[in-house]
């Protein structure tokens, strides 16, 4: 089947003070319809940068290469007028933390009213009933209610949801998350997995899915792909990447889970700035080889549908 | 109902203010050197010759020979009775004399205003947009000198650049609208530094805030986000801004007022000042005060409906 969604060599660098950040280098990835990808790593590998990049929401000092077709549209080439018109209503973007996101001094109900009318030019009337039947099948119990609060009169999970529903609103059929369920305690981050799940089951959509809880990425994902200083090191279908981890670093990651006894992966995440020769984890890895300080690894394909980035498997 | 009582409760607070102010005002002016009624004679007579029996008979007959608190006294029971007293010099009522002079200081602070909001505002957004552009680093420039050059000195080159060089405005005294035109626009730049950066900074803050990513995720264009988000976002340190302007454009019209000729309120009182007409220090800086006092409670209640983080604040109390 043709993708949806695919990114070739993509590549996003910022110009800061204190150098060229390559928070995104060369990552290629395939996107089917229907299909959620869950992208993990640690905090800072550029995954969030990653996400922002396909729709050009990055910082201005941000500069990003390769290409990015969507529908069989390059979006690297849009405008920011044509690109205005696929944010929301082709692909939604759910911001990473929903405290935040949302306008202080305006209320939900208009904040989530304001992108139906933008997307289907209906009246104000049409589009509060619109905006309390998403609320409605998101499971808030009182729509109406709700629509008249302020952000900081809601909870931290109430805010995610109101940010999932504004992204339902287009009826898109991509979507990206960013750690939607970041700083969530367990009860509610249950319900926001629950609105994701009723988002993805209410559009169809495909999705990629941007998080560092490999749990949630398990349960919401049918691919995951795994970024490091980067790069996407390795990228496989969810329960294989659980039984048969081939990087040493999702090694680590799975070892670090809370269920397999939290053993932590030594050493700290290399700079972007300063990116190591070789293979980029080789600092903290422990079957590091001479090879691997001065070979920077490939993608290669041990199995079908999995991928990795290591000098072990060439 | 709860709403209510705070603004009563903020209301009585606002008065009690004003009363000590003024209080405090009278007080400082009455332990100054001069007797009112030998400064009175003197004015009238011209100063030559004064009888030291005449001055006492005068102090009699006005009542300031009672000591500090008996004549505050005096004062205090006829305020409560709506009654303001007559001023020494004039032998009008105070109250009198507030209304006929009201009406070209509030033209005068309304002009200013206008005047600093609309420059303020427009060159902040402009300086934000054009920002670290030559534009923004000029406005920038301009903002920092002008922030140190005070009123009354930027008054005087006015004058000698429109009225001497240029002859484009009547020197000073009253000659209707013309006349305010010179000392609004003096007030106005005074006031307008610093609503062009809280403008700026607003602004610049708002772009990068997360809520703004949003709504460019969203899909939303550049200036539906700006007009329907950004805008109201940054009304609220507007509001508190130019509210601090026209408090401070009570106190500083009292001297452009003296500088231009103006017949306003703030010109006479420093009359007054002059002569220790206590009935007018009183009354005049009473409501002076209270209006400082009433325009900050108005600029909390505008907040206060502006944003809701503030109500929550207020809920939660």
């Amino acid at each position: 089947m043709d993708s949806i969604l695919t990114l070739k060599n993509v590549s996003t660098t910022f110009n800061s003070r204190d150098g060229y950040v390559k928070a995104v280098s060369g990552v290629d990835l395939d996107i089917a319809p229907g299909e959620i990808v869950g992208l993990v790593g640690e905090t800072g590998c550029g995954k969030s940068v990653l996400g922002q990049t396909i729709l050009r929401l990055t910082p201005s000092n941000a500069v990003t290469e390769g290409s990015i077709v969507f529908n069989g549209e390059e979006l690297t080439g849009l405008t920011e007028e044509q690109l205005q018109e696929i944010r929301g209503r082709r692909i939604a973007y759910i911001n990473q933390n929903p405290s935040e996101s949302l306008d202080p001094v305006m209320n939900v109900g208009n904040q989530v009213m304001e992108s139906i009318i933008l997307y289907e030019k209906i009246s104000k009337k049409a589009a509060r009933e619109k905006a309390k039947e998403i609320l409605k099948s998101l499971s808030f119990e009182d729509p109406e209610t709700i629509m008249t609060k302020y952000p900081v009169e809601l909870s931290g999970g109430m805010k995610q949801r109101i940010m999932v529903a504004m992204a339902m609103c287009g009826r898109p059929p991509f979507m990206i998350a960013d750690e939607p369920t970041k700083g969530l305690d367990a009860l509610i981050r249950g319900q926001v997995i629950d609105s994701l799940c009723r988002f993805i089951d209410y559009t169809h959509c495909a999705g990629l899915i941007i998080t560092h809880d490999l749990k949630f990425a398990r349960v919401i994902c049918d691919r995951i792909a795994l970024m490091y200083a980067g790069e996407i090191v390795e990228i496989a279908p969810k329960d294989e990447l659980f039984t048969k981890p081939l990087h040493p670093y999702l090694d680590g990651l799975i070892a670090s889970m809370p269920q397999n006894g939290m053993k932590v992966i030594e050493g700290m995440p290399c700079s972007l700035i300063d990116l190591p020769s070789g293979c980029r984890f080789h600092e903290r890895c422990r079957y590091c080889t001479k090879q691997c300080e001065q070979i920077h690894p490939s993608m290669v394909k041990p199995s079908v549908g999995h991928e990795v980035r290591c000098n072990r498997y060439d | 109902m709860k709403k209510a009582t705070t603004i009563l409760k903020r209301i009585i607070v606002a008065i009690l203010t004003a009363l000590f102010v003024s209080f405090a005002a009278y007080a400082l002016l009455y332990f100054s050197p001069g007797d009112p009624a030998e400064l009175l004679l003197m004015e009238m007579t011209g100063g030559s010759g004064l009888q030291m029996s005449v001055v006492k008979e005068y102090a009699e007959i006005l009542g300031t020979n009672k000591g500090l608190l008996p004549m505050y006294k005096n004062w205090f029971v006829k305020m409560v009775h709506m009654d303001l007293g007559t001023s020494y010099r004039t032998g009008r009522p105070v109250w009198y004399e507030f209304r006929i002079r009201f009406a070209t200081s509030l033209s005068l602070a309304v002009m200013t205003s206008v005047i600093s909001m609309v420059l303020g505002v427009s060159m902040g957004m402009l300086s934000a947009k054009y920002k670290n552009k030559f534009f923004d680093k000029f406005t920038r420039m301009l903002c920092a000198i002008n922030m140190s050059i005070p009123s009354f000195w930027l008054a005087i080159v006015f004058m000698w650049v429109f009225v001497i060089k240029l002859k484009l405005a009547p020197m000073s005294g009253d000659m209707g609208f013309r006349s305010l035109i010179l000392p609004s626009c003096v007030m106005g730049l005074t006031g307008c530094s610093g609503l062009i950066r809280i403008t700026r900074i607003g602004i610049l803050e708002n772009l990068n805030a997360e809520y703004v990513l949003t709504l460019r995720a969203k899909g939303l264009s550049e200036s539906a986000r700006f007009r329907k988000h950004i805008l109201r976002n940054i009304s609220l340190s507007i509001v508190t801004m130019v509210t601090q302007n026209v408090v401070s454009l009570i106190g500083g019209s009292i001297i452009i007022e003296n500088i231009f000729g103006l017949p306003g309120v703030g010109n006479y009182l420093i009359r007054s000042i002059q002569v220790k007409d206590f009935p007018v220090i009183l009354g005049f800086v009473f409501i002076m005060s209270l209006t400082v006092v009433i325009l900050n409670l108005i600029s909390e209640l505008v907040s206060y409906a502006l944003d809701p983080r503030i109500r929550m604040e207020v809920y939660e109390k």
